[in-house]
Parts: C-alpha cells; sequence; structure tokens
C-alpha cells in the first residue's frame, strides 16, 4: 500500500510541472491566438532561457534568480528573430511550412546548444536547495514555492497586460480580425513582434525556474512544444484560462503515470487524455463554440 | 492530368526505370546500393503519407502505420503464422488502425488532425515498449522471407524495393484517376463546397485514411523485413516527420515529390555524414536546420513543380 503522503508528493511535483507548462503553453497560445501561427520551436525558448540562468549562475557564483531578466531577455530577442526573419516571411502560407520552419528552427537551436554546453543533463544550482516549509505536515521545498510564486506573478502580469493595457488592448484587437485593426491604424507587424517577444519572456522565465526544479538538456525544446500544444488544444484554442487549467491538469496526470507506470509512459497519458478531449468535446475544456 | 502530360510522365518513368534497373550491374559498392534502397523505400512512405494529404488531411504520426506495419509481421511470424500470411497481415492491421484513428479524427482539421496524430503514433511507444511478447524495448526481430538464416544480397533488396516503388506510383496514378482521387481533391480544395456537391466528405475522408494506412503498413512489411529487428524507436517522432519532410522539399500532390524529396532528404542525410566537421552529428544537424529554413522560405511549392515546370509550359495544361 502506498502512503497519503507519497500521493499528495507527487501531486505536488504535478502541480509544479504544470506551472512550467502554464508558461509555456499561455505563451504558445497567444501567439496562435494573435498570429495564428503554431510556433513549434517555442519550446527551445524555454530550453535557451533555462541554459542562460544555469551558465550565468555557475559562472558567477551568484543566486540563479537574479539572473532571470537576463534569460527572459535572451529568450524574448530570439523570439523575436523566429518571427522576423522567419514566420513573417511566410505568413498565411501552408501549415506544414510553417512547421518545417520551426524544426529548422529547432534544429539549429537545439545543436548550437549541444555545441556551447554539451548533451549532459544539467541543474541550476540553487542555494535554497536543502531548505523545506512544513505546510501541513508536508515538506515543501523553498525552491518549488518560489516556482509557484513566480509562475502565479508571471501569469497575473500577463493578464493584465492582455486585458488593460493599450498594447494588450491592440493585440487583442488583431487576434479578432486583422484586417479591421489594419484599418483602424494598428500597426499589425508591430503587434505581432510584440506577442513575440511576451509570450518569448514568459517562455525565457519558464525556462529559469524549470533549469532550478527540475534539469535541461538541449534536447527538452521539442517535448515542451509539443506539450504547450497538447494543453492548449486541450484547454481550448484561445483561451488563457483553458490553457492554465489544462496546464496543471496534465502536469499532474504525467506525475501520477511517470509514479504509477514509469517514466516511458508520461507522454502517452497526457495525448490519451488529449484524444479523449478530441472525441468528447472537439473545441477544448474551455473553448467556445465548434 | 492531360493524354499529352500523362504521356511525358510515363516516359520519364519508364526511362527512370531501365536505368536503375540495370544500375546494379554497374554500382557494386554495397553502401551505395543501401542508400537507393532507403530512397526507394522513404519514396513509398512518403507517397502513402502523400496519398493522405490528398484529401487534405495533414499526419504527423505516420510512424504509427508504418511501426504497426513492422510489428504486424513480426508478430505474426513469431505466433506461427506462415511468412506470406504474415506480411499480408501487416497493411490489414494499418489499414484498419487507420479507420480507428479516421473515425476519431473526422472532425478534426488542420493542425488538430496533426497533432491527434502525432499523439496516436507516441502513444504506440510505450505500449510496444512494454509488452513482453514484442520483447520490450529491446525489439524483435524479424525472420526472412526465405526460411532460417537465408537473407536476399543487397541487390536483391534493390531490385525488390524498386518494383515496390514503381507498383506503388503506378497505383497512386491510377487510384488519383478515378472517382475516389477527384473526390480527395474536391475535398482538400474546399471540403464545405465538396459536400454541397454530393459528395460524402466523412466516407472519402476515411477511405483515403485506410489506403494510406495500408500501404504506409505494407512498406513497414518490407522495410522490417529489410532491416531485420524492429523497436518501439519506429514510433518516434523522427519516423513520422520523414515523410513530411520529404513532401515538403519534394512537393505535394504530385506524385515525382515524394521520389525527388526523398532522393535529395537521403543524399543530403548521408552526403553530410562524409564532411568531416567537429561535433559531426551536431554540425550536420545546424546545417539541416539551416537549409530547411532557407528552403522553406524560398522554394514554397517543393522542388517538383521548379524541376518540371517546363514541360507544364509546353503541355498547355
Amino acid at each position: 500500500m502506498i502512503g497519503g503522503s507519497i500521493i499528495i508528493q507527487v501531486l505536488v511535483w504535478g502541480i509544479i510541472l504544470g506551472c512550467i507548462y502554464a508558461l509555456a503553453a499561455s505563451g504558445f497560445s497567444l501567439i496562435f491566438g494573435v498570429t495564428k501561427v503554431i510556433n513549434l520551436a517555442h519550446g527551445e525558448l524555454i530550453m535557451i532561457g533555462g541554459y542562460v540562468s544555469f551558465w550565468l549562475a555557475v559562472l558567477t557564483g551568484l543566486n540563479p534568480y537574479l539572473f532571470i531578466p537576463l534569460a527572459v531577455a535572451v529568450s524574448s530577442v530570439i523570439s523575436i528573430v523566429f518571427y522576423s526573419l522567419g514566420f513573417h516571411k511566410i505568413m498565411g502560407a501552408e501549415k506544414l511550412r510553417e512547421a518545417f520552419l520551426a524544426i529548422g528552427f529547432t534544429y539549429v537551436i537545439e545543436n548550437m546548444a549541444v555545441l556551447m554546453w554539451k548533451e549532459d543533463t544539467r541543474v541550476v544550482p540553487s542555494p535554497y536547495r536543502q531548505q523545506f516549509i512544513v505546510v501541513g505536515g508536508f515538506n515543501l521545498g523553498v525552491d518549488q514555492l518560489i516556482t509557484i510564486a513566480g509562475t502565479a506573478i508571471v501569469l497575473l502580469a500577463f493578464f493584465f497586460f492582455i486585458m488593460k493595457t493599450k498594447w494588450g488592448k491592440m493585440a487583442r484587437a488583431v487576434s479578432q480580425n486583422r484586417e479591421a485593426a489594419m484599418m483602424i491604424g494598428v500597426n499589425v507587424v508591430r503587434i505581432d513582434m510584440l506577442t513575440f517577444a511576451v509570450s518569448g519572456a514568459m517562455a525565457g522565465v519558464g525556462g529559469a525556474l524549470l533549469g532550478v526544479i527540475l534539469y535541461l538538456n538541449p534536447y527538452m525544446g521539442l517535448g515542451l512544444t509539443i506539450m504547450a500544444f497538447t494543453i492548449v488544444v486541450f484547454g481550448g484554442m484561445g483561451s488563457i484560462l483553458g490553457a492554465v487549467v489544462g496546464a496543471i491538469i496534465l502536469g499532474i496526470a504525467q506525475q501520477y503515470a511517470v509514479f504509477f507506470l514509469g517514466g516511458e509512459w508520461s507522454y502517452a497519458v497526457a495525448f490519451a487524455l488529449l484524444i479523449l478531449i478530441l472525441v468528447l468535446r472537439p473545441q477544448g475544456l474551455f473553448g467556445g463554440g465548434g | 492530368m492531360n493524354s499529352r502530360l500523362l504521356k511525358a510522365n510515363v516516359a520519364g518513368v519508364l526511362i527512370l526505370a531501365l536505368i536503375l534497373a540495370f544500375l546494379p550491374l554497374v554500382v557494386k559498392d554495397p553502401y551505395i546500393l543501401h542508400i537507393f534502397v532507403m530512397i526507394f523505400f522513404y519514396a513509398v512512405y512518403a507517397l502513402s503519407w502523400n496519398f493522405l494529404a490528398l484529401s487534405g488531411q495533414l499526419s504527423l504520426g505516420h510512424a504509427a502505420f508504418l511501426g504497426l506495419g513492422c510489428y504486424t509481421t513480426a508478430l505474426a511470424v513469431k505466433m506461427g503464422f506462415p511468412l506470406g500470411v504474415a506480411v499480408a497481415f501487416a497493411p490489414l492491421i494499418a489499414g484498419l488502425a487507420g479507420l480507428f484513428l479516421g473515425v476519431i479524427c473526422v472532425r478534426l482539421r488542420e493542425w488538430f488532425l496533426a497533432l491527434a496524430t502525432l499523439a496516436f503514433s507516441i502513444i504506440l511507444e510505450p505500449i510496444f515498449g512494454s509488452w513482453e511478447f514484442a520483447g520490450r524495448r529491446g525489439g524483435i526481430p524479424v525472420p526472412s522471407f526465405f526460411g532460417p538464416g537465408k537473407y536476399l544480397f543487397i541487390q536483391e533488396y534493390y531490385l525488390f524495393f524498386a518494383f515496390f516503388l514503381a507498383s506503388s506510383i503506378v497505383l497512386y496514378w491510377l487510384l488519383k484517376g478515378t472517382r475516389l482521387g477527384v473526390a480527395f481533391s474536391a475535398i482538400r480544395q474546399n471540403e464545405f463546397e465538396a459536400e454541397l456537391s454530393g459528395i460524402n466528405t466523412v466516407r472519402y475522408k476515411l477511405i483515403c485514411f485506410i489506403i494510406s494506412a495500408f500501404f504506409a503498413g505494407l512498406a513497414g512489411a518490407f522495410y522490417a523485413q529489410y532491416v531485420g529487428r524492429i523497436t518501439p524507436k519506429i514510433f518516434s517522432l523522427d519516423y513520422s516527420l520523414m515523410p513530411a519532410l520529404i513532401a515538403i522539399v519534394g512537393g505535394c500532390y504530385v506524385s515525382w515529390g515524394p521520389i525527388i524529396g526523398s532522393a535529395i532528404i537521403m543524399v543530403l542525410f548521408e552526403g553530410l555524414k562524409m564532411v568531416p566537421l567537429y561535433g559531426m552529428s551536431v554540425a550536420r544537424m545546424i546545417i539541416i536546420g539551416f537549409l530547411l529554413i532557407l528552403f522553406v522560405i524560398f522554394a514554397p511549392r517543393g522542388l517538383a513543380p521548379i524541376i518540371s515546370r517546363p514541360r507544364f509550359r509546353r503541355g498547355k495544361t
């Protein structure tokens, strides 16, 4: 018999993984909503963000959380490059071309990361590694709490940006009707670029947190992209709330699958849930319309 | 396709087939023949993918059908079926899987469909990887067609796969010319209008899925025979992306596309292996990545239309 405390421990791990997924998926969903691009290179930005904070933390020996702004900057610059040198040139083309453009970017970034940081799995050194806070009888790592709090802050800032600021309003206008937005004087290209930058920034935060609580590997990007995509479809295309809820659900499901069935089942379980939702509710959990 | 273009195509294929048929007499190097076998195999596999694309359905999980074909042959032999039957099982099981997936996905379009197919193939990997009878992660050996220990020479494999490719292309043309093919392209161009003009789109999309899966399964049965051992890696993303990559390099919806694409991709992958670079495979993948980016931006419709453009001009299509 497996103890209840372990079950809850796995649940906490699932929520942590869900936080990283939420950061990945909401950026992915934002890009899709505004530009209608499926950015299959999105996961690479997370990987790069993680390595930037790993690299700087190891080089300087300082607290890795100090380097989150730099990880954010690097990831969003690379995201803008993806847009302006790539997706911008083939806007509105066949979806398959978009996919392979992104896969081209993936190959380049992934293998450059191997050249720079080798293929080894890395963990960002955190000063809080062995520190725990007891909450209701359970040990919660300080790093885990920082991840949950950091994700919540970033997501709230993101909601505020989309709902309250002028730029967010313009982005929503473009996502509703591109031509009409253009006609009333919105600089669509600049909004697209901003969208890519914001989603890259969120990926950067995700990567920096991921490197501390899990591990980094140059080849992790594509898996993260596929999970982000799965989550967005699962939660409902275009719904940010759906992306966050879907991320937590799939994160928990994956951690339980790993615990009970073994590591190789983690993707299979997430995809089984995806197929289930596609059959029962093709528009996703929170998706409106058909 | 008008008759003149058809004649030009048939003549082109015949000439190419003749050259390729006599190639093993000149080229003896088994490595080069192996590359040709891979080109032929991937061309057939990409052709089956292309067939699904004819009806506007995008698959990123074709490895599921390929892998099911491979595993079905190997498992059927292990269960004691004769080899001919085992090979016949492969496309049937793959076709059934195609029907199953097609029914699930019939309402999904574009990206949703691609993701669902991808999900299907990735789910299969741990299932076969933890199945005791299928050898778990170590995979399962595939016995030879011709009794234990009797293997074909590479030249024979070469001719076999060449013949397989040629008959697949002919079949592809024949199917494309029938009512089925017309219905598929109508659905691809505008599903709603196709429905309005009396085409049962659901039924035709399912048929397309089944045929495509059938051929991928058959290709899998022969591929299993050639490589001799099947592991769950056959369901991985690499095998699923390959036919799509070939189609995008060669060109979609044209029978020449998969052949040209497959030849280019295989020669490129093998050719870059010979370039002495630091960090070998890493540098190779960076080059391939850059080529892919340039290719997608500057050759939007693949190479087949570019190569065959002069003929289109003369042929007053």
